[in-house]
């Protein structure tokens, strides 16, 4: 705007408002301000106010439209075609989340995205759990650890209930519960906790797992070796489970701590936890186990397993991702040095502020997992039953891990002469893992299955499938015949597949050197 | 609390139940996610063939107010 109109303007608004706010009127004593008011009004009367309710769009669907129109106008795109640079976004979903995510759910309905069989790396949250913890999210937010107020007292009451519902899926006292941020710090704690706390005096400097642990226990014992602590690492048999007599044998009077996981999270093998447990009390040495795939999956008691330290997952069992919990025992109480030091929650072994929704989700999660417990294994192993003997029933099959001490849920089969990776990427419709997921993303093959004494080409054509809650006769049927159907492909592809029909003995042939 | 608004005894007679089985089937069908919807319409049939013979009173019951709470539970999903 020009300077003089501006100040004209300026001028007839303040001569405007005062005369609003006094209630007086000056007369001709100043005329051209007066004028400008007129005009001012006159302007402002142009335009018919409009009303409220035709203000608002109420019609939200249309809204989303007429974006859409105007988009596809700007940049002769589809917005759902349309990513937006730095964020894995549609622009579908940018413009009007809602839309996006109408999109995305239609998207589920049709069937488009992958069927999801990898329930040993996580689960989807159970509808019931989201529910549970909404209330959390939104209106309860109080720190569970004031004690001055209701908002604490309400949170905290939510959160000692979890507590309860957990202890319950494993038998323990509410009071033996540490929550943490997952297994893997639950994990982290009890190996480095027991053998720092132990290891102080000099005397007890030797830890015992085994070769087919999940990587953050071999990754917190390796840790431990640079402390210098002495480690033993049990070798496995080609079924998966550790030697009892091995075990027994590896115990020295200095050992603090042995570490064997319940379930496999690769091959799903069961590990005689009761025995192990047995031994381990009678030389007074404390037990430690991963339970993260096993909790709410096998019926667990960790004072008929006499088990010291148990890892637990919530994301494993349909709960929300970033929490989980730590069994410590008390009677025998076990001694561990913290990793995190603050203000003294959680009996001073994991301090820091509980996240109230997370714990009252993985609460209700171990709640439905007990009362389901029954209900769900017995259609997991009627699954697990469906896709092996389909799988195994092609030639040159093997499954990995025992066939009887095993877990249902989790599937790991080897295809001969076909290369895992690429099968993976054939089967491009069903998400699927060769193995966990922490080791994805490399081509290197499955530590566990070397460990099981398979050889490097059998290792890479594993394929491990994960049945959980979630999964539907259909979609089992759906994966077996795209298995079948692709494998006899690349195996067609294959020189190898070519020679072996032709009867010729792979170990006999002697590759030239390069 | 949301037990609370069920906490009275709840009607238990064949017609009410039918009506309760029926509901939760159409709710289950508003899942928009496939595994959710086959796993809801699958729980529920399997619940109610699973306890078709109950005869205890108490016991159907609780089964009615667990049902009741389930269906509660869907609506707001």
């Amino acid at each position: 705007m020009s300077g003089p109109a501006s100040s004209v303007l300026r001028q007839a608004s303040r001569a405007y408002t005062r005369r609003l706010s006094s209630g007086t009127i000056l007369p001709a004593s100043h005329p051209r301000p007066s004028i400008a008011t007129s005009r001012f009004i006159n302007r402002r009367n142009y335009v018919s106010e409009s009303k409220p309710s035709a203000a608002q769009v109420t019609d939200v669907q249309s809204a989303i439209k007429a974006d859409q129109k105007k988009f596809i106008e700007e940049t002769g795109n589809l917005p759902s075609q349309l990513k937006i640079p730095g964020a894995q976004v549609s622009a579908d979903a940018m413009m009007s989340p809602q839309a996006g995510l109408l999109n995305h759910a239609t998207i589920m309905d049709q069937g488009t995205r992958p069927i999801y069989l990898d329930a040993q790396a996580t689960t989807p949250v159970d509808p019931r759990v989201l529910d549970a913890m909404l209330p959390f999210l939104t209106g309860l937010y109080g720190n569970p650890h004031s004690r001055t107020h209701a908002y604490g007292w309400e949170s905290e009451q939510a959160v000692e209930q979890a507590r309860e519902h957990i202890a319950k899926l494993i038998g323990a006292d509410p009071k033996e519960i540490i929550f943490t941020s997952g297994a893997t710090e639950s994990n982290n704690m009890s190996i480095k906790g027991v053998a720092r706390f132990f290891g102080r005096s000099g005397k007890k400097k030797h830890i015992i797992t085994s070769q087919t642990e999940h990587k953050c226990v071999l990754d917190s014992c390796r840790h431990l070796q640079d402390e210098g602590f002495d480690v033993t690492y049990l070798p496995v048999q080609s079924n998966g489970l550790i030697d009892l007599k091995q075990l027994e044998e590896a115990i020295r009077p200095e050992t603090a701590l042995v570490s064997i996981m319940t379930v496999n999270n690769e091959i799903g093998v069961i590990q005689p936890v009761k025995e192990i447990g047995q031994i381990c009390r009678s030389r007074k040495v404390y037990f430690h186990t991963d339970g993260a795939q096993a909790v709410g999956k096998i019926p667990i008691d960790v004072n008929e397993w006499n088990v010291d330290l148990m890892s637990i997952s919530s994301h494993k069992i349909y709960g929300p991702k970033g929490i989980g919990a730590c069994y410590v025992r008390r009677r025998p109480r076990v001694r561990l040095d913290p990793l995190i030091t603050g203000g003294g929650q959680e009996r001073g072994l994991r301090s820091g502020t509980l996240a109230p929704h997370l714990v009252v989700g993985f609460g209700e999660a171990c709640r439905i997992a007990k009362e389901e417990l029954e209900y769900d294994s017995k259609r997991i192993t009627a699954l697990s039953q469906r896709l092996l003997n389909g799988l195994l029933s092609m030639e040159h099959t093997s499954q990995n891990g025992d066939p009887t001490r095993h877990y249902p849920g989790c599937v790991n089969v080897s295809f001969a002469y076909v290369e895992g990776e690429s099968l993976l990427m054939a089967l491009k419709d069903i998400a699927l893992s060769s193995g966990s997921a922490c080791t994805s993303a490399s081509l290197e093959p499955s530590y566990v299955l070397r460990a099981l004494g398979n050889s490097d080409e059998s290792a890479h054509s594993s394929i491990r499938f994960g049945i959980g809650r979630f999964t539907t006769t259909s979609e089992i049927d759906y994966v077996l015949n795209a298995v079948r159907e692709r494998v006899t492909f690349l195996r067609e592809l294959s020189p190898l597949w070519e020679l072996v029909q032709e009867g010729v003995d792979l170990n006999t042939i002697e590759w030239s050197q390069h | 609390m949301a037990s609370a608004a069920l906490a009275t005894a709840a009607d238990t007679s064949a017609s009410t139940v039918r009506s309760l089985y029926r509901s939760l089937l159409r709710t289950s069908n508003q899942f928009a996610n496939y595994n959710f919807r086959k796993y809801a319409r699958r729980r529920t049939r399997d619940a109610f063939h699973e306890y078709q013979h109950e005869q205890d009173a108490r016991r159907i019951q609780e089964l009615v107010q667990k049902g009741l709470k389930e269906l509660q539970v869907m609506k707001l999903n």
